[in-house]
């Protein structure tokens, strides 16, 4: 049993019926489906018991449905080209989902840099400021 | 009275300054980088010369290259791609070129990975050696930095060669390469890494065996191996903080699944332990270049492949830039313009790094610090663009005669 199996394993077992999707192609990457209030979850799961390495956050714009959430985790030092990718949705009118930067410390930055320019709101950040914008850069009040 | 004023007057009375306990101050540093002449800035709290903290503004130089991929072809994004970073321009292009052939499950022809893999190695060679000379000059070793770049020269010279640039070389496409390298050259490219391996060995024995340079370098700037494991940062910073992680080892691409080299790592996580990991992994990438040399003079064929077609998929492409791991997600939706590009340069992660490193160090090792992860701001801001004259199909090899004319190197 590879450590991907193990992993799903344990995916599907946490989240039951939020385990929306499960997609992968022929690189060994994986990408999986859930819902927007599991992320915390997730993170945690994969970041302290499968000692992952969360190395991005990607935000795709689909217009009227939403933005899709893409949290990259690598586990290339474990088995050669493993690589998960956590996918979640997030309704256009109310962009806002939990912050996970306190789980994994690199994700600070990367919601930092959603925030400025996607304008999507990361509820608990430690440190909610501009990254790549000016300070003084007006904010839009979402919620 | 008066004899008393005028003695009043000449006498001495110091200027009276209370003592004070020394408060917080905060000293700017930036928006020019005082490393490496690059928009970013800092700001550090002191305690007399101890820093306390550290905060870091990103965004001088953001120009939105993830949004402007999203307007163009896939062909046309491989000259924007290639202009993201100054240093690590081939690094980019191979990352992309990856992904996009992966979104077609593309092989590349066998000549197209070996030179591909030769010029990012050539270029991790010239990069850590432009990073070692700035280092050596800032903690005060103006005469290294001259003869670290010296030694650069003879890299850059080799690129060159090979693709009529110094530093856009402007190799990768779509499914291959788009210059051969000729046989003629194969023999002088060797000679000049010979000599540079020479060279180099010299000058890495007298940069770590140095007292001067351990004493100004080691224990400063500590980076916790716990707290970089937590922030992930990557390559030569991570590999210098004992954490044993390298794409080419664990993701691999190219040609790095058959080439023998070794991935070089430190215990100490300081300052000296990031110089000498750079320093012997020059060794190892000569080595990879050498391999690749072997085995293009024994490879004939095609050097690129036609595609055409891009499915609707997504793609995670990793690649070794120099700094380090070097992320890009490409999600196609099955027209010839990619629907989201996503970036995630290696300085992005080590950057974070600096606000660590910086803690209760001395104010005057704040530069060395800073410049010990290599921060690459244009990787960061993904922004600087050099302007390039655009030219014709035969230019390289015009250039390279013009250089071989003018240049005043005799072969």
């Amino acid at each position: 049993m590879g450590l991907i199996d193990k992993i799903k394993e344990k995916m599907k077992e946490l989240l039951k019926n939020d385990y929306l999707e499960d997609k992968s192609d022929n690189y060994n990457r994986f990408y999986i489906r859930t819902r927007s209030n599991r992320i915390r979850e997730v993170t945690k799961m994969l970041v302290e018991e499968f000692d992952g390495r969360l190395i991005a956050i990607s935000a795709n714009d689909l217009g009227f449905e939403g933005f899709d959430l893409i949290y990259h985790f690598d586990f290339s030092h474990f088995e050669k080209h493993l690589h998960v990718a956590v996918k979640v949705r997030i309704p256009r009118k109310k962009p806002i989902v939990d912050s996970v930067s306190d789980i994994a410390w690199s994700a600070n930055w990367a919601e930092r840099e959603l925030m400025d320019l996607m304008g999507i709101k990361f509820i608990g950040h430690p440190d909610p400021r501009r990254l790549f914008l000016p300070y003084a850069w007006p904010s839009e009040e979402v919620a | 009275m008066k004899e008393e004023k005028e003695k009043k007057g000449n006498e001495w009375i110091p200027m009276k300054v209370e003592k004070v306990s020394a408060p917080e101050f905060i000293v700017p540093i930036g928006p020019f980088h005082p490393a490496l002449l690059e928009g970013e800035f800092l700001r550090l709290k002191v305690d007399g010369e101890k820093i306390l903290e550290a905060d870091i503004k990103l965004g001088y130089n953001y120009r939105g290259i993830m949004k402007l991929a999203e307007g163009r072809s896939y062909w046309r994004n491989l000259y924007l791609f290639e202009r993201v970073c100054g240093i690590c321009s081939h690094a980019h292009t191979t990352c992309y070129t990856r992904t996009v052939e992966m979104l077609g499950e593309i092989e590349v022809p066998e000549r197209a990975k070996y030179i591909r893999t030769l010029v990012a190695e050539l270029e991790r060679i010239h990069s850590h050696l432009l990073w070692a000379g700035v280092g050596m000059e800032l903690i005060g070793f103006r005469t290294l930095f001259m003869y670290i770049w010296r030694e650069r020269e003879h890299v850059l010279d080799i690129l060159e060669m090979i693709s009529g640039n110094r530093q856009h070389y402007a190799m990768n496409t779509i499914g291959g390469v788009r210059r051969d390298i000729p046989k003629e050259l194969v023999p002088k490219i060797r000679e000049k890494l010979a000599r540079l391996k020479i060279s180099l060995e010299k000058l890495t024995r007298s940069i770590v065996g140095d007292s001067v340079i351990k004493r100004r370098t080691k224990g400063v700037g500590k980076l916790d191996k716990n707290i970089a494991k937590k922030i992930c940062v990557v390559g030569p910073v991570a590999r210098a903080t004992g954490i044993k992680i390298d794409v080419r080892k664990d993701d691999p691409y190219l040609a790095y699944e058959e080439a023998s080299f070794e991935i070089v790592t430190a215990d100490d996580g300081d300052v000296f332990s990031m110089v000498a990991v750079r320093l012997q992994e020059l060794f190892q990438s000569i080595n990879i270049c050498e391999y690749c040399l072997n085995m293009l003079e024994k490879t004939k064929g095609p050097i690129r492949i036609e595609v055409e077609e891009f499915p609707i998929k997504e793609a995670v492409g990793k690649v070794e830039a120099p700094r380090g791991e070097l992320m890009y997600y490409i999600v196609s939706n099955g027209s010839n313009i990619p629907e989201r590009v996503r970036v995630r340069t290696p300085s992005y992660m080590n950057d974070y790094a600096i606000l660590f490193m910086l803690k209760d160090q001395m104010l005057a090792d704040a530069p060395i610090v800073i410049a010990s992860v290599d921060p690459c701001m244009a990787c960061t801001d993904r922004a600087i663009y050099i302007e390039d004259i655009k030219s014709g199909k035969k230019r390289w090899e015009s250039l390279y005669n013009l250089s071989k004319k003018y240049g005043g190197r005799k072969k």
